[in-house]
C-alpha cells in the first residue's frame, strides 16, 4: 500500500486550446508514473482498443497502468469514486473543462493530505485568444485561468499569423506578468515532460550541462527529463555555505516567469529545504537533509537563466563547473 | 367486448375547447370514450356506473413537466426543510422554523439508527429564514459526535457536517480553503461550500444522492404523484444506465402503476454520439406509461445559489457572474446533434444569459436543420424578458417556468439576488401568454414539493412568502394556469395527443379533486383537496395525511 500523496496536476484552456492532445500524449509516455487523467469526454481520447484493460463504468484501466476517468459524473462524485483506487495511482491530472475554474479545482488537493498540489497549466489557443477575450460569455472564466495558472503553453503558433500569435502572447504576459509562457504543440514530448517529471535532479543536468555533445544521439523521447534538457536551458548552481532563506524566496518569485522547473536540496540559517518551482508554483519544504553536503540547485527555463544565475551567485551560489573537487 | 366504466362528477372541466364541462365520462381500455351528460352515456351502453366521484371535481390528470422521480426516494433521509412537508406515504415532515427545531429533528432521526457510526444524512435545510443565525458544527455534536452528519441545504451548494466529520476529513483551523468557512477565532464552523469541501465530506462518508434511479424510488415517486393529482410526470435528469433503465421498465410494468414516467437522459454524462444512440435505443422500452424521447441539457446553475449566468447589469448585489456548465461552443453542438437526431430536448436555463444562449443555439439548429414542431423547451427560463419570449415564440421553443420560485425565494431575489424590477418579470407567464409562446409551470420536485394546484396558485397570485406580490401584470387567471398544468405542459412534452385534456381517445387520466380550481377565489387554489387520481380509468386515492 502506498501511502504517499498522489500528485495532482490540473490542465485548464478553453475549447480547442489543445488539452486532449497533450493527455493523450501523456498516456502514451506515461514512463513508469501511473497517471490518472479525469477528462471530459471519453470518446475524444484515441485510446486503443487492446491497450484498454478493464472498464468499469467511467473508469477505465490501461494496460500500462494508467487510468482514464469521465468526468461526467461531476467532479466531486468522480474523485470519491478514483480516491478508493489510491494506491493504483502516482499522479492524478484533470482535464479542467474551459468554463471551469482551475483553483476551484486545484482545492481538492489543497484539502484532501492524501493529495499533493502540483501545477496547474492553462493552455491558450494563440489562434483563437482574441475571439475568446472579447466574448463577454467567456470573460470571467478567462480571467480566472489567468489568475490561477502556474504556467500557459502558447498552441496553435503554427495557425495563427505571426501577429496574432505575438498579440496573444503579450495579452497573456500583461495580465499575467511573473508566469512562464511556453510556446508549443500540445503533443511535443516537452511538454508531457514538464508535467510527468521526474523534477531533474542536480546531477543529471550537471551531466547535461557539461556533455551536450551527448545529446546528439538521444533525441528519444521517451525519457522525459532527457527530453527536458533537450528542449529547454537548464543550469545547476550549489552553494557550499548556508543560504539566505528570504533572499532565495525572494529570487524564486522575481524569477517565476524564467523557471519552467525549479528543484534543488538547500541550507538555509534556520532549516534545510527541498526547493521546487514549476513558475509561479512555489514548494519549500522542511527536510532532513546531511549537513556536510552543499546546496544544489537545478534550473529549466525555456528562455534565458544568466540573470537568474546572477542573482543566485549574489546569494553565494555558484555554477556547478565551478565547484571543487572533494 | 371488453368493459365500459362511467364517472360521474359534479363537474369535469374537459380542458376539450369543443365541450368545456361534463358531468360523465365514459372510460374504456383505459381510454377516454366521450364526455357529456348521463343521456350522452347512453350510446355507450351497456355500462357501469360509478357515482363514487358525484360530488367531486374531474380534471385532466396534471402533468408535472419538471420534476425529479429522486422525490420518491429522498425520504430515507430526514428532512429538516421550513414548512411542513408530507412523504409519498402521507407522513408529515414538521418544518423546522429554528435551528433548535432543526438539531430536534436530527436528534430524533439520529435515534432511529442502530450502530454509532453510521453517517446522518439530513437534506432541505434552508436557513435563509433564520436571519444572522447559522448553524455550527457544535449544535450538531449534541446530535452526535460518534457518526458523522451531513446536512444537505435546499439550495444544493452548502452542506453542515459535524466536528466527527471534520476530525475524519482532517478539517482544522490549518485548513485554507476556499469553501472551508471559519468563524471569529478561525476555527471552521463546519458550513463547507464550493466542489473541494464537498469532496472532503463525501469521500468520508459516500455520497448517498449519487448514482442511477432504483425502482423502489420510482413506485414511491408514483405514490407522490397520486397525492397531487399527477399522472403524467418527468423525471428531468436521468441518468440512462443500464440498472436506471431496467428499473424505469419494471416500475412502469408494476400493476397498478398510476404514473405515466418520462424520463430525460442527462445529456453530459456521455459524449454526445453515445447519448443519441442511449436515448434512441431506450425508445424501444416505451409502453402506455413510459415515454422516452426527452433529453436534459444544463446551461448554468441557480439564480439563488449566484451560479445562474445573467446578462448585464447581473446580480442585483455585485456578486460575479456564475457558471456555464459546458463550454458555450460545445453546449450549441450539443443542442445540434440532439436536435438533428430527432430528439427533443429540456433545456434548464436560470440566468437571462444562458436563456439567450440557448435561444442563440436553437436558432442556429433550426436553421441548420429546419425540424417543425420539435418542442424544445427552455427549463426555468425565470429571467427572460419579452424580447426572449418573442423569439421563442418565432423559434416554435415552449418554455416551463418555475413558478414555485415566487413564493419560496421571491422575497430574496427581489431584494438581492435580481432585485426588484426583474424580480417583478421572473417566471413571466403573463408575457409568454401575450407573446404566444407554449407554455407550462412547475415545482422542480424534491426543491419544492410537487403540487400543480400549489404551482397554478404561484402563478395565478405571485405571492411571495411573506405576501409581497411580484409583478401582478406577470400573473394569469385560473383557467389559464389550470390549462398550464394540463395542456399547456403536455404540450411541451410532446404528449398532448394522449393526455392533458378529457376527450375521446386520450388516456382516461383524471386528477379527483373536492372543489373546482375555476370556482374558488384565486388564492384559495392552493388549498383545494385532492382526493387522488384516476389513471388509465383505475381510481387511485391519495395517502392519508398523518402526523
Ligand atoms: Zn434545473
Ligand atoms: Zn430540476
Amino acid at each position: 500500500m502506498n501511502d504517499a500523496p498522489v500528485d495532482f496536476t490540473v490542465i485548464g484552456g478553453f475549447l480547442g486550446s489543445g488539452k486532449t492532445s497533450l493527455v493523450n500524449r501523456l498516456l502514451a509516455a506515461s514512463g513508469s508514473t501511473r497517471f490518472a487523467v479525469l477528462v471530459n469526454d471519453f470518446g475524444a481520447l484515441n485510446i486503443d482498443e487492446a491497450l484498454i484493460r478493464h472498464q468499469d463504468g467511467r473508469i477505465m484501466q490501461l494496460a500500462n497502468g494508467c487510468i482514464c476517468c469521465s468526468l461526467a459524473g461531476g467532479l466531486v462524485d468522480t474523485m470519491v469514486e478514483l480516491m478508493r483506487y489510491r494506491h493504483l495511482i502516482d499522479h492524478i491530472l484533470i482535464e479542467a473543462s474551459g468554463v471551469s475554474y482551475p483553483s476551484r479545482i486545484m482545492d481538492f488537493a489543497r484539502i484532501d493530505p492524501d493529495l499533493r498540489p502540483g501545477l496547474t497549466l492553462v493552455l491558450v489557443d494563440a489562434a483563437h485568444l482574441q475571439d475568446h477575450s472579447t466574448d463577454t460569455r467567456l470573460a470571467e472564466t478567462i480571467t480566472a485561468q489567468m489568475e490561477s495558472a502556474d504556467m500557459f503553453v502558447l498552441t496553435k503558433t503554427d495557425i495563427a499569423s505571426a501577429d496574432m500569435a505575438a498579440w496573444s502572447r503579450d495579452w497573456v504576459a500583461t495580465r499575467a506578468p511573473d508566469a512562464p509562457i511556453i510556446e508549443g504543440r500540445p503533443d511535443d514530448a516537452s511538454l508531457v515532460a514538464l508535467i510527468t517529471g521526474p523534477a531533474p535532479d542536480a546531477t543529471s543536468a550537471a551531466t547535461h550541462h557539461h556533455h551536450p555533445a551527448d545529446h546528439t544521439g538521444h533525441h528519444a523521447h521517451a525519457d522525459p527529463d532527457r527530453a527536458l534538457h533537450t528542449h529547454f536551458v537548464s543550469r545547476a548552481m550549489t552553494a557550499s555555505r548556508p543560504v539566505d532563506e528570504d533572499g532565495f524566496a525572494d529570487f524564486a518569485n522575481r524569477f517565476s516567469k524564467h523557471l519552467l522547473r525549479g528543484k534543488g536540496t538547500l541550507h538555509f540559517h534556520r532549516r534545510s529545504a527541498i526547493w521546487q518551482q514549476a513558475g509561479r508554483l512555489v514548494h519549500l519544504e522542511d527536510a532532513t537533509l546531511d549537513a556536510d553536503t552543499a546546496s544544489q540547485i537545478v534550473m529549466i527555463s525555456a528562455d534565458d537563466l544568466s540573470e537568474a544565475a546572477a542573482a543566485l551567485r549574489a546569494l553565494g551560489f555558484q555554477d556547478v563547473a565551478n565547484v571543487p573537487a572533494r | 367486448m371488453t368493459e365500459t366504466n362511467v364517472f360521474s362528477a359534479r363537474d369535469i372541466i374537459t380542458m376539450n375547447a369543443s365541450r368545456p364541462h361534463a358531468t360523465h365520462v365514459a372510460v374504456r381500455d383505459g381510454r377516454i370514450l366521450g364526455a357529456g351528460s348521463l343521456e350522452d352515456m347512453e350510446q355507450w351502453a351497456p355500462y357501469t356506473l360509478t357515482d363514487d366521484f358525484a360530488d367531486k371535481i374531474l380534471v385532466p390528470g396534471f402533468v408535472e413537466g419538471h420534476a425529479h422521480a429522486m422525490e420518491g426516494g429522498i425520504w430515507d433521509f430526514p428532512y429538516v426543510g421550513y414548512e411542513d412537508r408530507w412523504d409519498p406515504s402521507g407522513r408529515r415532515w414538521e418544518g423546522a422554523q429554528s435551528l433548535e427545531a432543526v438539531i430536534a429533528a436530527l436528534t430524533a432521526a439520529e435515534a432511529r439508527l442502530d450502530d454509532a457510526e453510521t453517517p446522518l444524512f439530513a437534506w432541505g435545510f434552508d436557513p435563509i429564514y433564520f436571519g444572522e443565525a447559522r448553524m455550527n458544527a457544535a449544535q450538531l455534536d449534541s446530535v452526535s459526535t460518534t457518526r458523522p452528519i451531513i446536512v444537505l441545504h435546499s439550495n444544493g451548494h452548502l452542506l453542515n457536517v459535524n466536528s466527527r466529520l471534520m476530525d475524519m476529513a482532517g478539517i482544522t483551523a490549518d485548513t485554507n480553503v476556499y469553501g472551508v468557512l471559519k468563524d471569529d477565532n478561525g476555527k471552521p464552523t463546519g458550513e463547507l461550500m464550493e466542489m473541494a469541501a464537498k469532496y472532503m465530506a463525501y469521500r468520508q462518508t459516500g455520497n448517498p444522492f449519487f448514482g442511477g434511479i432504483k425502482t423502489p424510488s420510482l413506485l414511491r415517486y408514483a405514490e407522490s404523484a397520486v397525492n397531487c393529482g399527477v399522472t403524467t410526470a418527468t423525471d428531468l435528469f436521468a441518468s440512462f444506465n443500464e440498472e436506471s433503465l431496467a428499473a424505469y421498465v419494471e416500475a412502469s410494468q408494476t400493476p397498478g402503476y398510476a404514473l405515466r414516467l418520462m424520463p430525460a437522459l442527462n445529456t453530459i454524462e456521455q459524449s454526445i454520439d453515445e447519448g443519441i444512440a442511449l436515448a434512441k435505443r431506450a425508445l424501444q422500452d416505451n409502453n402506455d406509461r413510459l415515454h422516452h424521447r426527452l433529453c436534459k441539457v444544463m446551461t448554468d446553475g441557480s439564480i439563488q445559489g449566484f451560479t445562474a449566468r445573467l446578462k448585464w447589469p447581473g446580480y442585483h448585489n455585485g456578486k460575479p457572474n456564475g457558471l456555464w456548465n459546458l463550454d458555450p461552443d460545445t453546449l450549441g453542438e450539443l443542442v445540434l446533434e440532439y436536435h438533428k437526431a430527432g430528439l427533443h430536448l429540456h433545456i434548464h436555463t436560470n440566468g437571462d444569459e444562458a436563456s439567450e444562449l440557448m435561444l442563440d443555439a436553437l436558432e442556429a439548429a433550426q436553421l441548420a436543420c429546419p425540424r417543425p414542431d420539435h418542442r424544445h423547451t427552455l427549463q426555468h427560463c425565470q429571467m427572460a424578458d419579452a424580447s426572449q419570449f418573442r423569439r421563442m415564440a418565432k423559434l416554435g421553443v415552449c418554455v416551463n417556468l418555475f413558478a414555485n420560485h415566487i413564493y419560496y425565494w421571491g422575497d430574496q431575489h427581489a431584494a438581492i439576488t435580481m432585485g426588484p424590477d426583474r424580480a417583478n418579470r421572473m417566471d413571466a407567464a403573463g408575457t409568454a401568454q401575450r407573446e404566444g409562446v407554449h407554455f407550462s409551470i412547475h415545482s422542480d420536485a424534491p426543491v419544492t414539493p410537487m403540487a400543480p394546484l400549489f404551482t397554478a396558485w404561484c402563478a395565478v397570485n405571485r405571492q411571495t412568502r411573506t405576501g409581497t406580490v411580484l409583478g401582478p401584470e406577470e400573473q394569469i387567471s385560473a383557467e389559464d394556469a389550470l390549462y398550464a398544468i394540463t395542456l399547456g405542459a403536455a404540450y411541451t412534452l410532446h404528449m398532448d395527443h394522449l393526455v392533458g385534456s378529457i376527450e375521446p381517445g386520450k388516456y382516461a387520466d383524471f386528477a379527483v379533486l373536492e372543489d373546482s380550481p375555476l370556482q374558488v377565489s384565486p388564492d384559495a387554489i392552493r388549498d383545494i383537496s385532492v382526493w387522488g387520481t384516476i389513471s388509465g380509468g383505475a381510481p387511485h386515492k391519495a395517502a392519508t395525511r398523518t402526523g
